[in-house]
Parts: structure tokens; sequence; C-alpha cells
């Protein structure tokens, strides 16, 4: 009888004997290969930031975004595989119209966050399925404030007032901690995540990334968008000069 | 009389139900005779409905109107609905017919209008496009013999063009530079073609004008009308919506009239 | 209610026939009332029996048993089959006309849109132009007009696609016949004309019935005051019982003239008629339209 070593990893649904599910830990190599999402939660609404990693000049501006809309109050910044990532987005999308027509009212984002965990924990579980390779943090603004969780892989959410995920997620977080979140509107947040995102991308290894930001707050009127273009410049502006400042 | 009615035939009230049975809706006649047998059916008749919609093309845009009734039958049953619906700036819809149908409608688009707003690709519904798609709705319902028992008024500005569009509940579409819907085809529509006939660009208060005075005609002659109503008037600077406009009604005269008491 | 239904079809009892499409079964009694015709709609819809009746075709005795069965649940969901008092069909009036000539055809609708005793709009002709050398003129029941032209429309589209060519007009009119019969069983409830020119370049016009059925001819009234004009034409085109007909071969100004002298007339008697009249003219080297006023009243 020759003993042949087992594999532990190549199903979901089998635990190493130190009880760990690799497919899921993969799935999290896969989020950390992928550039930087920022999330903060301030007093008057919830700001995303993205590290748009663009491997080639040749690709087109603005192509595979990676802060959707899933409902009017609700937005969805991603890290780890974009195919994935529709997926999940898809499926939030799906639960927030699915509640709408059941109540009539926006789904509150806690609901849908267990809803979308829920769906994501589900391919965690049995061998003809891999887990979604994929970090998304939910943010909303409504009735009971600004509101934001983050998915994990794993199907695990938490609820957050400063998150961040993808490559530079430890850095990020540092930066976050600095920032006094809670008495923050989120005007002057989203120069801050514009800064972050900035300072935490590497420029040796990565050469080239969009920003992108988005926002759903009182400024908004309770609908997630992307910042208004001259938002979007200002706060560019901030974080450049910044962050210079910042390497001197 | 009263009296007699109650201990001499038993009768509780008139066009009530008997004692323990259910009371029917108005307008359903097939309800008495042959509901215990035969085919089931699908409610083909409206419950609580609103009445005319009106709507007017102007100088650079659109003005529409409706009143704030909801009936049920004979009876002025809500008295602050609304039947106009804001669909973005520059589409605004008015319907008239069942309420609970427009609902409906007005839940299935506003999903619509989010799932559009998800592509995020800039693009939006235009009234040109929400009309044609109001079209396709209406007539796919009717095919299945499953109705929208509505009228729909869709209005908005396109490339800078006022536009104005009718949709019925089995499909029968087009555009006017003057629509109205139920009553108001019989008693507003003459005067809106005549306003419009002489002054084909009317400016925004014109326009206003002539709609709240077909409206008062119209709270006046059509007796599931009321004269409080709701106007959303469309332009390039985008549309808007007031609420709880009231028809000054005078009814002085009204004493005059004899010999139908 | 005035179409031509032609020969066989004409003022029948409208079918009492099944049709069988993947999932539902559809029956439908047209009968007459009080001189009005009512449609008596009955509609069923029995999914189970497309799944479990294995082939087996439902039949008259069957439904009127289904009918018949006493005590079966109201409840939702039932399978029992629905009964709806509904008409799904409008009049909404419109007369067109079209003309073949030699090298030529001509084309013509009213303005009118109209349901009863109200006009909808002055001003929507019941012509489109499909290609360049075809238009086809509908008009009956507007919902069904809309959706037929939407329909045609693309077929078109994907047939240029295909075949990286226009549909002929004999081609285009083959085609809608099928398009009609398809839905034999809930037809559009149009009247259609189509011309242009054939393939030799002859002008062309084909007329066809509600349900499909179609002939090609040289000219043809449609729609609500078809027979007022088509006896008009019969004599002044067809030169039927005409004593002293014309020598030579109609030409383009005389069936324009001819057209607006039919609409002008038609106007006079029949209330669907009026408001404006728009006129295509096809020849080889495109299409002209002009249109012209009628009685608005």
């Amino acid at each position: 009888m020759t003993s042949v070593k087992i594999p532990y990893d190549l199903s979901a649904a089998q635990f190493s004997p130190d009880g760990r599910v690799f497919q899921v830990e993969y799935a999290l190599k896969a989020v950390e290969n992928s550039g930087t999402a920022v999330g903060v939660r301030g007093r008057d609404g919830v700001v995303f930031g993205v590290e748009k990693l663009v491997t080639s000049k040749l690709y087109e501006a603005g192509a595979n975004k990676r802060i959707f809309n899933v409902d009017q109050h609700i937005g969805v910044a991603v890290a780890g595989l974009l195919a994935d990532a529709r997926q999940v987005v898809e499926t939030a999308r799906e639960e927030c119209s699915n509640y709408r027509y059941n109540y009539g009212c926006p789904i509150p984002l806690k609901h849908m966050t267990d809803r979308v965990s829920l769906y994501v924990h589900a391919h965690t579980l049995t061998s003809s399925v891999r887990p979604f390779g994929v970090s998304a943090i939910v943010g909303s603004y409504g009735e009971d404030g600004p509101q934001m969780y983050m998915i994990d892989p794993s199907g695990v959410s938490w609820g957050y007032h400063g998150c961040a995920t993808g490559k530079a997620k430890q850095a990020a977080k540092t930066e976050i901690e600095k920032l006094k979140m809670r008495d923050m509107p989120i005007r002057d947040l989203v120069k801050e995540v514009a800064k972050i995102i900035y300072i935490v991308h590497d420029e040796v290894k990565d050469k080239n990334f969009e920003l992108e930001l988005s926002w759903v707050g009182e400024v908004t009127g309770g609908k997630h968008e992307r910042v208004p273009e001259n938002v979007f410049t200002e706060a560019e502006k901030y974080a450049k000069v910044n962050m210079v400042f910042i390497l001197f | 009389m009263a009296t007699e009615n109650i201990l001499g035939t038993g009768e509780l009230w008139r066009n009530g139900p008997a004692p323990g049975s259910l009371y029917q809706f108005p307008g359903n006649q097939s309800s008495q005779t042959s509901s215990q047998i035969g085919p089931a059916k699908r409610t083909m008749a409206p419950t609580v409905t609103g009445t005319s919609v009106l709507g007017l093309k102007f100088d650079g845009g659109v003005i529409i109107a409706a009143d704030m009734l909801g009936s049920y039958g004979s009876l002025a049953r809500y008295r602050n609905l609304s039947r106009i619906l804001k669909i973005n700036d520059s589409t605004v819809i008015g319907c008239g017919g069942d309420y609970a149908d427009f609902q409906y409608l007005k839940s299935t688009i506003n999903q619509r209008v989010i799932d559009e707003e998800c592509w995020d690709d800039g693009f939006q519904y235009t009234p040109k496009s929400l009309f044609s798609w109001m079209t396709r709705f209406m007539y796919n319902r009717r095919s299945n013999f499953d109705p929208l028992w509505n009228t729909t008024v869709v209005s908005g500005i396109e490339d800078g063009q006022p536009f104005l569009g009718y949709v019925d509940k089995i499909g029968v579409a087009y555009e006017a530079p003057t629509v109205a819907s139920g009553y108001g085809s019989y008693i507003a529509l003459p005067l809106l073609r005549d306003a419009y006939a002489k002054n084909p660009n009317m400016t925004m208060a014109e326009a206003e004008q002539q709609i709240e005075r077909c409206m008062k005609v119209l709270f006046y002659r059509d007796a599931r009308s009321l004269n409080k109503f709701e106007v959303a008037v469309v332009t390039k600077d985008g549309a808007m919506i007031r609420s709880n406009i009231e028809a000054k009604a005078n009814w002085e005269i009204a004493h005059l009239i004899k010999g139908y008491e | 209610m005035n179409f031509n239904l032609r020969g066989r079809k004409k003022n029948k009892l409208m079918v009492c026939t099944i049709l069988h499409c993947f999932k539902s079964f559809l029956l439908f009694y047209f009968f007459s009332y009080k001189q009005e015709v009512v449609y008596h709609v009955i509609f069923f819809e029995i999914r189970r029996n497309s799944h479990c009746h294995d082939g087996l075709n439902i039949t008259d005795s069957y439904i009127m048993s289904v009918l018949a069965a006493p005590g079966l649940g109201d409840t939702y969901g039932s399978d029992r089959p629905k009964e709806v008092y509904f008409s799904p069909y409008a009049q909404n009036g419109g007369t067109t006309l079209a003309v073949a000539g030699n090298d030529f055809s001509v084309i013509a609708s009213d303005t009118r849109l109209s349901e009863g005793f109200s006009i909808h709009s002055r001003t929507n002709p019941k012509t489109v132009q499909l290609t360049g050398n075809t238009v086809l003129a509908s008009c009956g029941f507007f919902g069904d007009v809309l959706t037929l032209v939407k329909i045609l429309k693309a077929r078109l589209k994907i047939y240029e696609q295909d075949h990286h060519q226009k549909m002929s007009t004999t081609a285009i009119s083959a085609m809608l016949s099928t398009m009609l019969y398809h839905k034999r069983f809930f037809p559009y409830y149009t009247d259609n004309i189509v011309a242009g020119l054939d393939n030799e370049g002859r002008g062309c016009v084909y007329s066809f019935d509600p349900v499909g059925s179609y002939e090609r001819e040289s000219f043809r009234a449609g729609g609500s005051a078809s027979s007022m004009m088509q006896p008009y034409l019969d004599n002044r085109i067809g030169h039927r019982n005409n004593p002293n007909p014309p020598k030579g071969p109609l030409t383009k100004e005389q069936a324009v003239k001819l057209i607006k002298d039919a609409f002008i007339a038609a106007t006079e008697r029949d209330i669907y008629t009026g408001d404006g009249v728009v006129i295509h003219v096809i020849t080889k080297d495109g299409i002209e339209t002009e249109s012209f006023g009628l009685r608005n009243d």
C-alpha cells in the first residue's frame, strides 16, 4: 500500500485537517491581486474610491468600471475578479428589485447584505462551484443614515466606518484610521478617499490606473452616483498635491 | 319609506348585498349569473378609477393635467390620488382608468428606470422611448386577454421638441398636439383643438390657462370628476408637477334649474 | 364591420377551431348581437393539457365538457379555462387606395384616426414606406397596425442583413401573407395593401384580407370607405360598363387625380374618412409624396 498525499484544496466542499477551506483562501488571494478599493462612511453619506489598474495603454478609457449602481440608494465597489463581481452585483440587483416589488420601498442595506452574503456563502459549500474571487463594499444612505458593509468571498460580512480591500488594503486602512470620518461630511471625505487611492498606488509595480469615485448621501439626495466632474477634478487635484507633500 | 323597507321587506339598504353575500364591484355585469359554473374569470372591470387626462403642446414644452379623484363606481371614494407620474426631467405620464393597474404600471416603470440607471451609460428613458414601450406593454397585455384598464398620456421634451402621445388599453396609440382621454375626449378635446388651431404657438401661461379652463368645464360636466387637480409642465428646464390646484367653480345659477328635483 | 372577408370567409360565424401552440389553446366564438358584433371571447388556457395529454388534441366536446363541469374550484391557480368579457379589437377607420400603372404605382391613405364618434387624430397617415420602392397601406384596428408594421420592419431589416439586398415588393407581399396567416386564429384586424414595382419594373399592387389571402391587382381600395371607392375605380380604371373608355395606358397624373377625386367623394359620406390624404407615387426613380386636405368635419 502506497500512501498517496490527498490534496485538500481541490474542492470547496472539503476541510483541511486543521479546519481550513483552501478554496476560500485562494479566493481571498484573488482579491489581493486586484487594485485597491476603499469605502468610507461619513456623517452624511458614504464615499467609494477605486484604484482601477490599467494594464495596457491600448485600452479605451472608462471601460470595465468597478463601481456599480445596484439600486437608487445603493452602490457597490468591488475588488477581485471583475467577471465574478458582476455576477455578485447582478444578484444584489435582483434582491433589491425583489424587495421593492414585494414591500414597495427601498431595501435596507442590512437586508441586502445578508441576502447577498448568503448567496456568496452558498458558493463555498459544494464541490461543483468555486467561491467568488470578490470582496464587495456596499454602501447606502437612507432613513437611518449612512450604512456600509463589506462582503468577503467566504460569505461573511461586517459593518464598517471605513474599509479597504485589494492589493494595498493594509496601507489604505492605516490611512483611513487617521480620518475622523464620523464627523466629516462626504464633500470633504471624497478628497481624502482620492488621496488615499493615490497614496497607496504602487507606481513601480503598477504603472497606470484610473481613479473611480462615487458617493451616496445627503448631497446626492440619497442616490448613489459617480461624483460630478467638478468634484472629481477637485478631489484628484487635492490628492495629487497632498500625496507629493507626504512623499517629501 | 325607509322604515317600511327595513321592517317590511327585510332589505337592509338599496343596491347593497343581501345579508351574508358579497359586494359586487360596480360595472361587473357578469358576476351574478355565471360565476358559479363555466370558465374561471379574470377581473375585467375596473374598480377604483380615475377619469380624463388632458394634454396640450405649447411653444417649447408640453402640459398635462388630471384630477385627483379615485371613483368607486359612482362613489367619489378617494379625493387625493395622484394620477401623474414623473419619470425623469424630460418625461411625465398621466393615467386614467383603473387605479390599481396604474399603480402596477408605476412600480414596473420605476423598476425599469432603476435598471436603466444601473447600466450607468448615461442613457435614460425619453418620451418617445417610453411611449414606444407603453404601446408594446399595453398591446401585449391585451393580446394575452389580461389588459391593463388604462389610457395613458405620455408627455415630455425630446431633442428640444415637445412630445405628446396617447396609448389605450388595447394598444391603440398616436401622437397629437392635443390629447384627452375618457370623458375629456368629448368635452375638453374640442376646446383644446380650437385653442390650438387659433394659436399653435401658445406660451406656457396661455397653455396653462387653457388646461385649467378645460379642467373646470370637465368638473361642471363630468360627474366622475373633482375640482382638485394636478398639472405637469415639461420644458427644457425640467419637469414640474403642481398638485392640489383648485378649479374655482360658480354654481350661482344652479337654483334656476327646475324640474329635476 | 367593414372588412371585406372575401369569398369563403365572408361573414362567416368565425371559427370554432383550436390553435394548438406550445402551451395554450385559444377558442373564439364571434357572434352577432343586436346587429353589433360582440366579441364573446372565451379564452382557454389549459396548461396541463399540453403536457399531460400527450399529443391528444382537444376536441369540441372536451371543451364543452370543461365548460359544463360544475363544482370545480374557482380558486387561484386553477387549471380551468378562463372566460373574459373584453374586446381586444377596435375599429379605428381610415381608407386606403392603390393603383398600378405600367411603370409606376400610386398608393394613398387618409389621415384621420377615429374610434366611434370621436376623432383621435387628424394627422395620422396609414401608409408606411417599407423600402425604396415599396409602400404599405394598413388600416383597421390601429393597435394591430402598429404591431404589424413594427414586426414587418424588423423582418425587412433581418432580410437585408441576411441577403445584402432590399426585399422586393413581390417578396414583401408573400411574406406579409404568411405573417397574417400565422395569426389566423387571433387575426390582425387589418386591411392591407402593398404597392410598388415588380421585378420587371412594372407597377404592382397587392391586396390582402385580414388572415392572409392575397392577390395581385391593378387597383384596390381598402378600409372604411372601400365599398364606396372600389366601384368607382372599377368604372374609371377597370372600365367596367364604361361606354367610352379612354385610349392609351393610365398615366401618373391621371391616377393621382383619380385618387384625389375618390377621397374627396368618399369623405362626403364616410365619417371615418377625412382630414387629409397622403399620396405616394412610386417609380424607378424613387417615391414622391404629396398631401392635401379634406373636409375635417
